[in-house]
């Protein structure tokens, strides 16, 4: 096991992973557009990528064992999102160096620690969320040019600590369930497949 | 051997304005410093033959606009609060903007040149090109996925799910390797420094586009 703790990520591992870290992209801009489209959704759409993901994620840390492709996977999604919020590379670091510090805790193989890591990981998008509530003044203030008082209740209201602890426990049980979804799919066919040990 | 040239901007000014348009959208100044800076973004874009791209961005301003100023104030607070999120989009346009830019004029080999001048680490700028060039074979494949899994007529929603996932992630996973195989071959772990056919520079429009946007930003965190 020490061995593998040793072992430099190399450019092999970091290809697989970006490919496989593409899908997770693709993943996380479909449920971003859907939120652009049905305002709800774009709260909803961080529980649903989690779910999404998990499979992904535990095909990833399968296929490398190695400390940094979560990383890098994190760095490149909040890259790619950055017009969408520069909190984005924030969170992606701080919340993918958790999942790392899981991942190499748990020898990249222990489920519970997979899993651990794997919740840290889906709450490495959130940066998306916070400028609506770091810079909600701004916000409203913005929203105040046109709109009635009632109107701006209803957004403050919207815009609650209240409705970023919703986001945030939809995140982790969206998280539970595309983790256990994900080692799930491992033992039934990619195992099988040989395209992990 | 020839040195070809990039098209836009510098990818170092381009990652530059991504940054001003972000912080000219937070510091809310106003309609004036937003509509120059949307429209210097549309000047270059029409600069750089990015047409159609320039059309769609007024067009989806004006429609975000329509939308604040016309439609939300006669809903009733409810159903106004839902639409709320289309007020934040036209807050963050300036990022969206800048951004269409950028992928409009920016290629993956500028972009690799671009960062690898930045001494960007070697992973992150492999992982972002490997990224970027993967897009359209994912679409290739989720097609064909998708027409077998209508031709075996596979209408449970779980069972679609997983017909789904595992083929693409065994694609996925065989495409990563030949790519890493190809790339190793061509040498990319040798620890030597990296050329580029690319010639990356810095010259007078790209200095006069950066001017003028960091000026409006200034003007932007002073009239706030």
């Amino acid at each position: 096991m020490g061995a593998v703790r040793k072992q430099k990520l190399g450019m092999k591992d970091i290809i697989v992973a970006s490919v496989l870290g593409v899908i997770c992209i693709a993943i996380r801009m479909l449920f971003m557009l859907l939120g652009g489209l049905v305002p709800v959704m774009w709260f909803a759409s961080h529980m649903l990528d989690a779910i999404f993901i998990g499979p992904i994620f535990m095909l990833v840390v399968a296929k490398t064992k190695r400390p940094g492709p979560v990383l890098i996977i994190s760095l490149v999604t909040a890259l790619v999102f950055l017009s969408a919020s520069v909190y984005i590379p924030l969170t992606a670091v701080v919340f993918g160096l958790l999942a790392e510090l899981a991942l190499y805790q748990g020898r990249y193989t222990r489920p519970v620690w997979l899993l651990l890591a794997y919740i840290c990981f889906s709450y490495s998008f959130l940066g998306d969320f916070l400028p609506l509530w770091i810079h909600k003044a701004a916000f409203l203030q913005s929203a105040s040019q046109t709109m009635d008082a009632a109107y701006l209740a209803a957004l403050s209201k919207l815009v609650s600590s209240q409705t970023l602890g919703l986001i945030l426990i939809s995140i982790l049980i969206g998280a539970l369930a595309g983790g256990l979804w994900g080692l799930k799919l491992m033992k039934k066919h990619f195992k099988k497949a040989g395209l992990a040990a | 051997m020839t040195v070809s040239h990039q098209k836009g901007l510098d990818a170092r000014i381009g990652l530059c304005l991504l940054l001003l348009s972000f912080i000219i959208a937070v510091a809310q100044s106003g309609l004036l410093i937003a509509g120059l800076f949307i429209g210097g973004i549309i000047v270059l874009m029409l600069r750089f033959r990015l047409r159609r791209t320039a059309l769609r961005l007024v067009v989806i301003y004006f429609l975000l606009t329509g939308l604040q100023l016309w439609l939300i104030p006669l809903l009733p607070p409810g159903l106004a609060s839902l639409l709320a999120v289309f007020i934040y989009f036209k807050m963050l346009f300036p990022c969206a903007a800048a951004a269409a830019l950028f992928t409009g004029t920016t290629s993956v080999r500028a972009l690799m040149a671009g960062l690898q001048k930045l001494h960007v680490p070697q992973p992150l700028v492999v992982s972002l090109a490997v990224s970027v060039r993967y897009f359209p074979t994912l679409k290739q494949d989720l097609g064909s996925i998708w027409q077998a899994m209508r031709l075996r007529q596979i209408r449970v929603i779980g069972q679609k799910l997983e017909c789904l996932y595992v083929p693409l992630l065994l694609s996925a996973v065989n495409t990563g390797e030949a790519l890493a195989r190809s790339a190793l071959l061509r040498g990319i772990e040798n620890p030597g420094p990296k050329s580029s056919l690319l010639s990356v520079q810095i010259d007078r429009q790209d200095i006069t586009a950066l001017l003028y946007f960091a000026l409006l930003t200034m003007a932007a965190l002073l009239w706030r």
